[in-house]
């Protein structure tokens, strides 16, 4: 095959390809997969992959919530996820002792309760044994105010520091004695106190109901909350107070239960994914081909040797030679893709050699061969333009399976620990019963992007069949 | 060849595969076993020689001090067999493995209560072969009356719907779907259990005990159902129509065959060898997928087994389970095997005459 | 009135980019006894047209236009049904290209020899076998061999069931497209001698298509050259053998040694046989003729009988 008509088959070919519905459909989605790994960093936050397994890294968010989206399909409008900024800040001086004071508003306009209270503040504290003291106090907009919680902030270090005050003991029970003034004693009395949610009280209204899951109506309005910080030497910096109205929705996708974000994952997912099934697939096909076309070109009692071993390999189980490989040598991504390929070459190999045995059959490959042309040569020049478009399909046909083989070792809690994988987001699913709690959006987004990653694949390929096939019969 | 040298062909092949395969896997664990097992040693020793009693006497003499650690550790490498070499380990380690004769769980116990790995293993094979089995019983039932419908009527809706559903299938991951049967069935609608084999308690009697079973079956069977009759409805129609295009179903016509014979006699019989053929490979595939769903539906089969072996870092469990899987995996290559030479007269009755 | 009579026969492929007119208006007539060659390069649309008689294209094909009368009978838009119970095997049947892929693999020969009886006379299954075994005899095959499967005979032997096959209901034509092709030469003499034999003893009338001429002739009373989907000249073969009129025929008779080597050539090179789908204008051969002249690209050339019984399509031959 000369040049020119390689050339002309391949505008030919992408002639036929553009009539192929499935084939353009399979493209649409691989693009968009494509766009999602490319450029990862910037839908995403940029650091999310690295710090996946980095627990404090989450903890500004909410645990375990669905996404923010789902508010629209409710009549209950639940609150999001809301990081407030000081209203107002105020300094006083008194001695040695500095008072520093943040008021922040929040319109609280939803039926249901927000999930946790935090307070993010940073703090350059001089002397470790004097560290600074929080009170924290709320108006609601029913006039009530409640004293929330007092408490020490961590006296050593510099920077961020987060309180999760809406598990401090001392929060809880100075909202459940507020709403006992409110609640019918004997309803007050019979109630489990594990299971009354302080977070509950501080956003309904004052009057009976307000401790439990039924009679709680929520107060909406304005709820200013006033952070006072006290310091005990003057050098002791406070900046950059928020508080964090943890939601009961977050984000595209949600929250998973160690409030990692899974939008995050899953487009960071992406990359492992699209890499570990294109190259898989690549080398597979690759190394089958090479292998295919070397029996063939050989022949004979070669031909029979390669033939038995390939047979051999492609009888070995797959799935439970990775696991002991994954569980003993915990290999990063490459090797990953690498031993995932080790043993899926025969199939190729075989399609490969029949094809290759047809095209050895042909005169010219004979006449160039009688005119002392090497083997390679041969090879190269006439075998391998006719292999190609077989081998575009196999590439994109065989891709959906390691997608699916890497998912199913990432769900085993295998594979490379040093970055997200969709498979790892169903492990966690599973360890977290999510499926059994009816967290969906933790379960659905990835077994989805699987599933349509290797769908896109199926659909290229299915469609380069299509159009290649009716050629590799005239072979 | 004749059908009877096949099947010994066949077999014969498969325990070389078994053979191969073990050693590699203990190969594979050796080699790291060793390393740990080394470092354990050391600090074995270590901690040994913080004998007051020894210290005394080492303080004074160095030479004690370096006999006494070489003759420990020889003791220890002996006990553990680290004083052989590596080919040696790996190859009674096989030899054990194939033996079935693969060491003690420290996390797990059988029904019985042993914690003999193989005991364990043997408890939980019939329960992944009963899954399995059922499921690619009604999988092989369902895919091939729809691929030959899909392909007597090429073209039509039908066909048309079973490949857009057979590529979509193609790429589910049959344990997300699991996951996906659980939040509707068991979650959202609460029809049917999320998992486990019995309930708990198991009820009494044996009918109602198996009765509990197939209930507990339904969910992890239909998920596996669902997921792969497209993929064998596609592969059965794909075999079929190109059995339909090979110049023997036009000779039929020609002789005036009726279609029906055509379809039933000439099609169907050529087809159902190919078809074994492209099968074997599916069956094969969706094994890995239905132990994997195991661990979703928490049935105790070797799918949860490895769940839990991976989750406790249990080695023994590790291994024996593996050396299980590839057994059960070769045996389903056999008997897949032999049911194509059955149906293969090539194979059935042997090679070409003499002319 | 002929045996077999073809007017005007259209069978095309109804393909997604257009039909491919692979037989475009054939007309011949075979007589009683008679064998007629046909050949042609391949992919001239010699094989659709021997399905096109038996009424048996592979999809997308489709008889579009065009009569076929066998024995006077029209057997054109004739119901399946109709056509398989009285035409095929019993008025017309088939010798297959190769032998390789007309036995089912998983069939016996018997049981696949004794089907047309079965289904077409009712035959109870012991007489079917003993016709069947009969029939293995006259194309000297052991009869024994009824109970054999297809991979445990030779090609050659293959072949002869096939033809056997052919034989079981005595019809009026038997068309046996490259029934040597994929044999070796010395299979290839015996069952060529095979067919000419049994052409002499059982007075069959056969068509023989084969892209090979050398085969032909020795069996054919007649000749039929195809280029591109239509017959571009018909004669007696001796006439034509010797004294070939069409362009195509000259390069074809005259170039037999050569010709092999530049027809697989030309194979290769995307577009050279004529595309069936737009055929060239006017005479199909013209882009390939060295004798092309004026109106060759314009007007398709008329079908002109030469010498009694001979014709041609070609523009040289017109009379001005
Ligand atoms: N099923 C088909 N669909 C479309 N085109 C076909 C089909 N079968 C044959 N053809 C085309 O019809 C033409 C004639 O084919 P055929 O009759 O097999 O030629 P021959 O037997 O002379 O080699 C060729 O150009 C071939 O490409
Ligand atoms: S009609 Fe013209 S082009 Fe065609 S064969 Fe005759 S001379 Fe050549
Ligand atoms: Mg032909």
């Amino acid at each position: 095959m000369r040049w020119e008509d390689f050339k002309a088959s391949l505008s030919d070919f992408w002639f036929e390809f553009r009539r192929e519905k499935s084939g353009i459909v399979g493209m649409v989605i691989l693009i968009f997969f494509i766009v999602l790994a490319v450029f990862a960093p910037y839908i995403a936050p940029a650091d999310a992959s690295a710090h996946w397994r980095d627990v404090p890294y989450w903890q500004n968010l909410p645990r375990a919530v669905p996404p923010a989206w789902t508010n629209v399909f409710s009549t209950k409008k639940k609150p999001p996820h809301l990081i407030l900024q000081p209203a107002s800040t105020d300094v006083r001086q008194m001695g040695q002792i500095t008072e520093n004071t943040f008021v922040f508003e929040y319109d609280f306009t939803y039926d249901d309760y927000p999930t946790d209270l935090m307070l993010l503040i940073s703090a350059n504290v001089t002397d470790p044994a004097k560290p600074p003291t929080l009170v924290l106090t709320v108006t609601r907009p029913d006039g009530t105010t409640v004293d929330l919680v007092s408490t020490k902030l961590a006296g050593s270090g510099v920077g961020e520091q987060r309180l999760l005050i809406s598990s401090l003991k001392d929060f809880k029970a100075r909202l459940v004695g507020f709403a006992r003034e409110y609640e019918n004693p004997e309803v007050a009395s019979t109630l489990e106190y594990q299971l009354i949610d302080p977070m509950r009280i501080l956003f309904s209204e004052a009057k009976e109901g307000i401790m439990t899951a039924k009679g709680a109506v929520p107060l909406k309005g304005k709820y200013v909350f006033t952070a006072k910080v006290y310091t005990f030497n003057p050098a002791d910096e406070i900046s950059e107070p928020k508080l964090v109205m943890a939601g009961k929705v977050y984000g595209l996708l949600g929250t998973d239960t160690l409030r990692r974000d899974l939008f995050s994952g899953l487009v960071w997912g992406t990359r492992v994914s699209l890499a570990v099934g294109i190259v898989s697939s690549v080398l597979t096909t690759l190394i089958g081909v090479v292998y295919g076309v070397a029996s063939a070109y050989f022949g004979g009692w070669t031909d029979e040797a390669m033939q038995r071993v390939a047979e051999i390999v492609a009888s070995i189980p797959v799935l439970p030679l990775l696991i002991i490989i994954f569980e003993f040598y915990k290999p990063t991504i490459w090797p990953v893709i690498i031993l995932m390929t080790l043993f899926s070459w025969p199939g190729t190999n075989k399609v490969v050699r029949s094809m290759g045995f047809q095209l050895k059959e042909m005169q010219y490959v004979e006449a160039a061969r009688a005119l002392g042309a090497g083997g390679r040569w041969i090879i190269l020049r006439h075998m391998m333009p006719q292999i190609l478009p077989y081998v575009f399909a196999s590439i994109a046909l065989g891709v959906p399976g390691y997608v699916l083989l890497e998912a199913g070792l990432s769900f085993l809690g295998l594979g490379d620990v040093s970055r997200v994988t969709w498979g790892q987001i169903l492990h966690d699913a599973q360890g977290s019963a999510a499926a059994l709690n009816g967290m969906w959006w933790w379960v659905v987004p990835p077994g989805l992007a699987i599933a349509m990653l290797g769908l896109s694949f199926a659909l290229l390929g299915s469609a380069l069949n299509k159009i290649l096939s009716p050629k590799m019969r005239t072979l | 060849m004749g059908y009877g040298r096949y099947i010994v062909v066949r077999v014969l092949n498969a325990l070389l595969v078994l053979v191969i395969a073990v050693f590699l896997v203990s190969l594979i664990f050796s080699s790291v076993a060793d390393r740990e097992l080394r470092a354990q040693i050391e600090e074995q020793i270590a901690a040994q020689m913080k004998n007051p009693e020894l210290l005394k006497i080492f303080s004074v003499n160095k030479t004690a001090r370096d006999i006494w650690y070489q003759t420990q550790k020889e003791i220890l490498y002996k006990r553990y067999g680290l004083d052989k070499p590596l080919l040696q380990r790996v190859m009674s380690r096989a030899i054990d493995q194939l033996k079935l004769d693969m060491g003690k769980s420290h996390t797990l116990r059988s029904a019985t209560g042993s914690s003999d790995v193989s005991r364990i293993i043997l408890e939980a094979l019939p329960r992944t072969i009963l899954l399995f089995t059922t499921a690619t019983i009604i999988v092989t039932i369902i895919g091939l009356i729809l691929g030959l419908k899909a392909a007597q009527r090429a073209g039509s809706m039908l066909d048309k719907s079973l490949s857009i559903f057979a590529l979509i299938t193609y790429s589910f991951p049959m344990w997300w779907v699991g996951m996906l049967a659980i939040i509707v069935f068991s979650y959202y609608l609460d029809l049917l259990p999320s998992g486990g084999m019995t309930s708990i308690p198991p009820p009494e009697g044996t009918l109602e005990r198996v009765a509990d079973i197939i209930y507990h079956m339904i969910l992890p069977v239909s998920t596996a159902v669902l997921v792969s009759f497209g993929g064998w409805a596609y592969t059965a129609r794909s075999v079929v129509l190109s059995q339909f295009q090979e110049d023997y179903v036009m000779a039929a016509r020609a002789k005036g065959v009726p279609e029906r014979k055509v379809l039933y006699k000439h099609v169907l019989r050529a087809a159902a060898p190919p078809i074994v053929t492209m099968m074997v490979f599916g069956l094969l595939g969706s094994l890995g997928g239905a132990m994997i769903s195991e661990i979703v539906f928490n049935w105790p089969g070797m799918g949860r087994l490895y769940w839990i072996a991976l989750q406790e870092h249990d080695v023994p469990v590790l291994l024996g389970n593996t050396t299980f899987s590839i057994i059960l995996y070769l045996a389903s290559l056999v008997i897949m095997d032999l049911i194509y030479g059955l149906l293969d007269p090539r194979v059935k009755v042997g090679a070409q005459v003499a002319v | 009135m002929p045996l077999l009579e073809v007017r005007n026969l259209k069978a095309y492929y109804l393909t997604s980019r257009g039909p491919v007119k692979a037989v475009d208006n054939v007309s011949f007539d075979l007589e009683r006894g008679e064998s007629l060659g046909l050949a042609g390069e391949s992919g001239c649309g010699k094989s659709t047209l021997g399905f096109a008689l038996i009424n048996l294209l592979p999809p997308p094909g489709k008889i579009v236009d065009g009569s076929i009368k066998i024995d006077g009978i029209e057997v054109v838009g004739k119901p399946d049904e109709e056509l398989r119970r009285e035409v095929r095997w019993k008025k017309i049947s088939m010798i297959f290209q190769g032998a390789m892929n007309a036995l089912n693999p998983v069939l016996t020969i018997g049981d696949q020899l004794s089907e047309p009886l079965i289904y077409h006379q009712g035959v109870s299954k012991e007489e079917a076998t003993e016709r069947v075994k009969e029939h293995l005899e006259l194309v000297g095959l052991d009869p024994d061999i009824y109970k054999r499967y297809p991979h445990e005979l030779s090609g050659g032997m293959k072949q002869r069931a096939v033809i056997a096959m052919a034989l079981l209901e005595h019809p009026d034509v038997i068309i046996a497209d490259e029934p040597t092709t994929a044999l070796d030469v010395i299979v290839q003499a015996q069952i060529l001698n095979l067919l000419k034999s049994l052409k002499k003893k059982l007075n069959l009338s056969i068509i023989f298509i084969s892209h090979d001429l050398a085969v032909i002739s020795e069996i054919a009373d007649r000749l039929a050259i195809m280029y591109a989907g239509e017959i571009v000249e018909i004669g007696p073969s001796e006439n034509l053998y010797l004294n070939p009129r069409h362009p195509y025929t000259q390069k074809l008779l005259g170039a037999i040694p050569r010709l092999k080597k530049k027809v697989e050539r030309l194979e290769f090179i995307p577009g050279a046989p004529p595309n069936l789908i737009h055929p060239p204008s006017g005479c199909r051969f013209h882009p390939r003729c060295p004798y092309r002249f004026e109106p060759c690209d314009k007007e398709e050339p008329p079908f002109i009988e030469v010498e009694p019984g001979h014709y041609v399509r070609c523009h040289l031959f017109a009379k001005r």
